[in-house]
């Protein structure tokens, strides 16, 4: 989708494109208003607030401080008193209203020096699913529930990176029937990919796709809301630290297989050792990936090196984005074409965290 | 400035922009609310008539005290939709306000959607771009920024539409980095 493009949509969807739709009413009634000598009103727009109304608002903020204050202190009481709460009922149910606790964590792509990274290095996924924006949940993103417990989420709207937070094997179970009772099997399910409410979920030992509505998508997506706690086994969310990442390399916009990758590599400005073996293809990775991409499966330590080869390039990253490392140059001759090197980490299932859901 | 010419001013200055600054509104709220911010614009360009820029900064001018006075009217909004949600909980259900929205297409609702996700002044700023069709220098000049700068934050926030656009439409890619070509480079 180019610049253009977007610019096309964006004056496509102009609500009033004419403005000869509108009809305003007649202004005569301002003059009206003056011939009448009644008084106008005038609009403060940004008023000055003066001494008095500053003391006020000082005095308002530092209230508010107080009272939230005292709410932290009831949610700690009462966060210890999880376990003494009355449990929502698992079912499927209305989806309770009480807001879910977000995961608040922002960090980074590359985990800081010396971070432990999230343990087994491998997981079998039990469940994934994204949660559209448009389904309404304040909560849209991905997640993806392993069976050692793991569940990896991502927030469309906040630039927090992979989280993780973890579920005891009851909750995983829990969230997997969850899942299969509500699901939709069967040839007469439209269960093409991208389709809206089209989940994985691991259902006699193999993962399968179905399909669940809007109100079990909303389920899903406030899943704290929910699970009871004493499935969670740690609900506070943290940066999901990869153990591998990918390092993956095509043609710049279209992700065209490059003719020769390895070639491409060593023509690149910036030296890239890491990226001296035969590459993956889609087929090596569980979801696949997008067109003629080629990666190099690397170590958390290898990525910061690559990193700082193109940061000693002068070869910035075309986006600040928490999900991961892109670049774009040109590449000279032979290859004679700019490529896009893009950095992804490797899940626990061996998929590509840029290329998840259904 | 005697009255009269006052008045005079006035009246060219409404007929000539009267239909902007009402679809300016009517792009931001709904049609109800763009009534009354377009004739609170008025109003407030009726009593600082000295203030206001001769064509063609007129219409920039009178934008700008628009979204001003839709700031205001959001404020009290917000204060409606809070009373909505009071009244939701207590098993009160009042009828949705009419909106534009409606009659828009299931594709322009997810570019307006999408645009509402941007920073406040990016929306703002592409609105006007794209909406309001103003030159890059009068947006600068009624936003108080430099051209430069509003170059930059239009080719970014389309960037980050193209970004948001994707994500939705291609929703089995749930960790969705945006597709290449949307960088734009």
């Amino acid at each position: 989708m180019t610049v253009d493009a977007i610019d096309r949509l964006l004056r496509q969807a102009n609500p009033i494109p004419d403005p000869m739709q509108v009809e305003p009413v007649d202004g005569s009634y301002l003059f009206e208003a003056e011939a009448s000598d009644a008084t106008l009103v005038d609009i403060a727009l940004e008023p000055e607030p003066g001494p008095r109304a500053k003391r006020r608002r000082r005095l308002i903020a530092a209230a508010a401080a107080v009272v939230l204050a005292i709410a932290a202190s009831a949610l700690v009481v009462a966060s210890r008193h999880d376990t003494a709460r009355t449990e929502v009922p698992v079912g499927p149910g209305p989806t309770p209203t009480t807001a879910p606790s977000p995961p608040t964590v922002n960090v980074g792509f590359l985990p800081p020096e010396g971070a432990t990274p999230s343990t087994p290095t491998a997981g079998e996924l039990v469940a994934a699913w994204y949660v559209h924006p448009t389904v309404g949940s304040s909560f849209p993103g991905s997640r993806q529930v392993y069976a050692d417990g793991r569940v990896l989420s991502y927030q469309v709207s906040r630039d927090s990176g992979l989280l993780e937070q973890r579920l005891t094997p009851e909750g995983v179970e829990l969230v997997r029937s969850e899942i299969v009772s509500n699901g939709l099997f069967g040839d007469d399910v439209d269960l093409s990919r991208g389709a809206r409410g089209i989940i994985r979920v691991r259902n006699g030992g193999r993962l399968v796709l179905v399909r669940v509505g809007d109100r079990m998508l909303l389920r899903l997506a406030a899943l704290e809301t929910w699970l009871p706690p004493r499935v969670w086994e740690d609900r506070e969310a943290t940066a999901y630290i990869p153990s591998t990442y990918a390092v993956c390399v095509g043609r710049a916009s279209s992700w065209e297989a490059l003719p020769d990758p390895v070639q491409a590599v060593s023509l690149f400005p910036a030296p890239l050792p890491q990226l001296s073996g035969s590459p993956r293809r889609a087929d090596d990775y569980p979801m696949g990936l997008p067109s003629g991409l080629v990666c190099w499966n690397v170590t958390t330590e290898q990525v910061r090196e690559v990193a700082a080869a193109f940061d000693a390039a002068g070869i910035e990253t075309e986006y600040e984005i928490r999900w991961g490392l892109y670049y774009r140059f040109d590449v000279p001759e032979p290859v004679s074409t700019a490529v896009d090197v893009v950095v992804w980490p490797v899940l626990p299932e061996g998929a590509l965290g840029g290329i998840g859901g259904a | 400035m005697s009255v009269t010419d006052e008045q005079q001013r006035f009246r060219t200055l409404y007929e000539a922009h009267r239909r902007e600054v009402l679809s300016y509104c009517g792009r931001r709220v709904s049609a109800a609310d763009a009534a009354d911010a377009c004739a609170e614009t008025f109003l407030v360009a009726w009593r600082r008539l000295e203030d206001v820029p001769s064509p063609p900064r007129s219409l920039p001018y009178l934008y700008g005290i628009a979204a001003r006075v839709i700031a205001n009217q959001r404020r009290t909004l917000r204060n409606r939709a809070r009373l909505r949600e009071r009244l939701s909980a207590l098993g009160v259900s009042p009828p949705a306000e009419p909106s534009l929205l409606y009659l828009q297409s299931e594709q322009d609702q997810r570019v307006i959607a999408a645009l509402r996700r941007l920073d406040q002044k990016d929306q703002e700023i592409l609105m006007l771009d794209a909406w309001e069709n103003l030159t890059r220098e009068e947006i600068a000049e009624l936003m108080g920024m430099t051209r430069t700068a509003i170059n930059q934050r239009i080719h970014r926030s389309h960037q980050r539409l193209a970004r948001l656009l994707r994500s939705e439409i291609d929703s089995p890619a749930a960790v969705a980095p945006p597709r290449a070509e949307e960088a734009g480079a």
